[in-house]
């Protein structure tokens, strides 16, 4: 049976392997954040002061933003960015607080502007009181 | 049919595999990432020219294998632009969009929690259309799998990661 261990276990010294992560994490929970106050990627760029071509390459992850960069383009539609650093073989979640419930964050699964309504199942239907 | 399982967190990532356990996606990125990849059509096409956009096709590359072994079995597969595109009929493609050459790998959904990825290819230019062969292969290879599923005839066999 074929083994690729070793050739994976190779690639995984490549930072450019390892930066994917933040910048792909940045890029979907932008994105996110952009359908759920319904905002355009045009608008986005206009409040940034900075071309559509750039956010479109932002938002496909190719970016290599600085924290800086990540920051100003969060501020620019009223957003923080949190970063986290744990081992590379944790699973890792995140979770966010609305109203007194904790609603657990998932990407991707969703096109079109996010309305308040869906806010629950958009954000992975998992709501728990917060103890 | 033979699958090898890349990754599995929330959401598992399988390969198609021959009998042997070599997945043509997994060898694709990463003999792309490796530089690898250019050295076969180059080969193929007998020209010996060195590709100026090599060194970004290779770190697209790298980012592809790391956005299907590590983002996605955390996070679930982008089904959206820029990072997946729709082809169909329940197939999707992950891409990147380096200068030049553009790497692409075709995926559907295989189940709970599951996607599988079926081929991996490039494309010379955003304009030109993704490879009819490499999307017609996905296409049988996702009505075979739902037909062995049915049947009971998947064998998954892992990939190991090193601690």
């Amino acid at each position: 049976m074929e083994d690729y261990a070793d050739r994976l276990s190779a690639i995984e010294t490549a930072p450019t392997y390892w930066l994917t992560i933040p910048l792909t994490e940045f890029s979907e929970s932008l994105d996110r954040w952009l359908r759920l106050r319904s905002i355009s990627r045009a608008d986005l760029a206009k409040l940034a002061g900075t071309s559509r071509a750039h956010i479109t390459q932002v938002l496909r992850g190719d970016a290599n933003l600085s924290a800086m960069a990540m920051t100003k383009l969060a501020m620019a539609v009223g957003a923080v960015v949190h970063i986290h650093v744990t081992g590379k073989d944790v699973p890792l979640r995140w979770h966010e607080m609305h109203d007194g419930l904790l609603n657990t964050v998932t990407y991707g699964e969703r096109k079109g502007p996010l309305r308040a309504g869906r806010l629950r199942e958009a954000t992975g239907g998992a709501q728990h009181a917060f103890q | 049919m033979l699958l090898r399982r890349l990754a599995r967190g929330r959401w598992q990532v399988l390969l198609v595999a021959t009998d042997t356990g070599k997945s043509q996606v997994l060898d694709f990125l990463l003999d792309g990432a490796a530089g690898r990849g250019e050295q076969i059509d180059i080969e193929a096409a007998g020209d010996v020219e060195v590709d100026e956009d090599a060194t970004t096709y290779e770190a697209a590359c790298t980012e592809l294998l790391a956005l299907i072994r590590e983002h996605v079995p955390a996070n679930g597969p982008p089904r959206s632009m820029p990072l997946s595109k729709p082809l169909g009929g329940g197939l999707y493609e992950f891409r990147k969009q380096p200068k030049g050459k553009k790497p692409r790998v075709a995926w559907f959904d295989g189940g709970p929690q599951t996607i599988v990825c079926t081929r991996g290819f490039s494309k010379r230019s955003k304009a030109e259309t993704d490879p009819r062969d490499a999307i017609n292969d996905s296409r049988k290879l996702m009505k075979q799998y739902k037909e062995d599923q049915k049947k009971g005839l998947i064998k998954i066999v892992d990939i190991p990661r090193r601690r």
